[in-house]
């Protein structure tokens, strides 16, 4: 291959010596706000553990998304299809986390209906994204039963006074994340398919098409339009979009969900 | 077959749960010796790939919750770094579209961000050529910046590449000649305007 001319690679050395660095200070506050909002409080072993268990847990008191998305993550790898789940659980994880520090107790409510009572103890922003947490994930798993909601429920309390700052952290990083706003249109359309809409479920994902034709969702959006498409007996053409994942991946529970909605 | 995996992962989650005070402190860990070893070669990347500079932290916590999200998940089948540059380089594509580079001259003397810090060893020739070759990458469609940073600036090997990107190899290196030529003739295209400018 033709190699750069001299002139390019002066001008690249000279501006890696240029180049400004990311300040000590800088990535530590960073740290301190992805640590807040995966859940995880910042700090002392203690609290890290007692907050993530709570996160951990009212995660999967959440609903479908998290759990269901686990078994894709583990069985997927790095390849494109890998990213189908795993960022549902970012955010709602990331929920899990807040609420889990913001509720002052936890009720014993039965697992599928937390999101409700979580959802209306958050200001708007986090609303949305708490939307998230509702929805069956693109394998329509049923909720988790009440009882690790139950189980884990004294440890919510404790994790409380330590993390309060995380949470405000939290919040704001919410509120201008462009994650949240992909994440809800996926998640509309995950709800409608899930509810037999599959016109709905297409809208969501035009829309996100349109918003964010590169997002970091795009494999799910691409996944859940070949399901819908099929659903909604446009069967040649949710085979034209199955195809990448069902090549990719033959052996993903996703292809497989794909290729039986789709008589492939 | 998918009900049976649910019921095992249900119970795989429960168990998770009842653990998590023993486990937790070593996957805080964990993710902080990764956040650590790659936060600055990650924050470069995202400059590198046009993310704009008031949104370079916002990307690196946005590249880094994903991280921590699946670094369970990571099987080592590419390297550590190459799994990470695959996510930023998709958040990078996020945060160039939300909002696209505020049009800049080579010559503006633009104000840094906290989180800079311009070495001080740097020679404001050096930086002069930071701001020249952010002008070129600039010039290059998306798909070419990505591979020429990769492998010119980042110096990935193409199967490295291949992988970050979930792309074929070959495609890799025919982007990899499609994107030198077109760095070559940004470069003289930048260089003809400054003669024009001098002159």
């Amino acid at each position: 291959m033709k190699a750069l001319s001299r002139e390019s690679t002066d001008l690249i050395d000279a501006a890696r010596r240029g180049e400004p660095k990311l300040t000590t200070t800088s990535r530590a506050a960073s740290r301190a706000k992805i640590l807040a909002r995966v859940g995880v409080a910042a700090g002392a072993a203690g609290i890290a553990a007692g907050a993530s268990t709570a996160a951990a847990t009212t995660a999967s008191a959440l609903g479908a998304a998290p759990v269901a998305a686990a078994p894709i993550a583990a069985t997927m790898g790095v390849s494109l299809v890998a990213k189908i789940g795993l960022s549902l659980v970012v955010l709602a994880g990331a929920v899990g986390g807040v609420v889990a520090l913001t509720r002052p107790s936890a009720p014993s409510a039965p697992a599928d209906r937390a999101p409700v009572a979580i959802a209306s103890t958050i200001e708007s922003p986090r609303a949305k994204v708490s939307s998230l947490a509702t929805p069956p994930s693109l394998d329509a798993a049923p909720p988790v039963s009440a009882a690790p909601s139950a189980t884990v429920a004294p440890s919510a309390p404790t994790a409380a006074p330590p993390s309060a700052e995380p949470t405000s952290s939290a919040a704001s990083s919410t509120a201008a994340d462009p994650l949240a706003s992909e994440n809800e249109l996926i998640a509309r359309a995950q709800r409608a398919l899930a509810s037999g809409q599959a016109g709905q479920a297409l809208a969501a994902l035009d829309e996100h098409a349109r918003r964010f034709p590169s997002g970091m969702l795009a494999p799910e959006r691409e996944a859940a339009r070949a399901l819908a498409l099929c659903a909604a007996g446009r069967t040649s053409e949710g085979r034209a979009a199955a195809a990448p994942f069902v090549k990719d991946d033959a052996d993903s529970p996703i292809a497989k969900r794909i290729r039986s909605a789709c008589g492939m | 077959m998918l009900a049976t995996t649910l019921t095992e992962d249900r119970q795989l989650e429960t168990g998770t749960a009842q653990r998590a005070p023993a486990v937790a402190p070593m996957e805080a860990l964990r993710f902080d010796d990764v956040y650590e070893a790659h936060a600055d070669f990650v924050w470069r990347g995202l400059r590198r790939l046009g993310v704009p500079d008031a949104e370079l932290d916002d990307a690196l916590q946005d590249t880094f919750v994903v991280v921590h999200r699946r670094l369970d998940s990571f099987e080592g089948k590419s390297s550590l770094k190459t799994w990470i540059f695959g996510i930023a380089l998709r958040v990078a594509r996020t945060h160039r579209r939300t909002r696209a580079r505020k049009p800049t001259s080579p010559l503006d003397d633009q104000e840094e961000p906290a989180s800079h810090a311009a070495d001080p060893a740097a020679s404001a020739m050096d930086r002069e050529a930071v701001r020249v070759l952010h002008a070129i990458l600039d010039e290059l469609d998306d798909d070419k910046r990505e591979v020429f940073v990769l492998a010119e600036l980042e110096e990935l090997t193409a199967p490295e590449i291949a992988d970050a990107l979930s792309l074929n190899v070959n495609t890799v290196y025919a982007r990899m000649r499609a994107s030198r030529k077109a760095f070559e003739q940004a470069v003289a295209r930048h260089r003809a305007r400054e003669a024009r400018r001098v002159g």
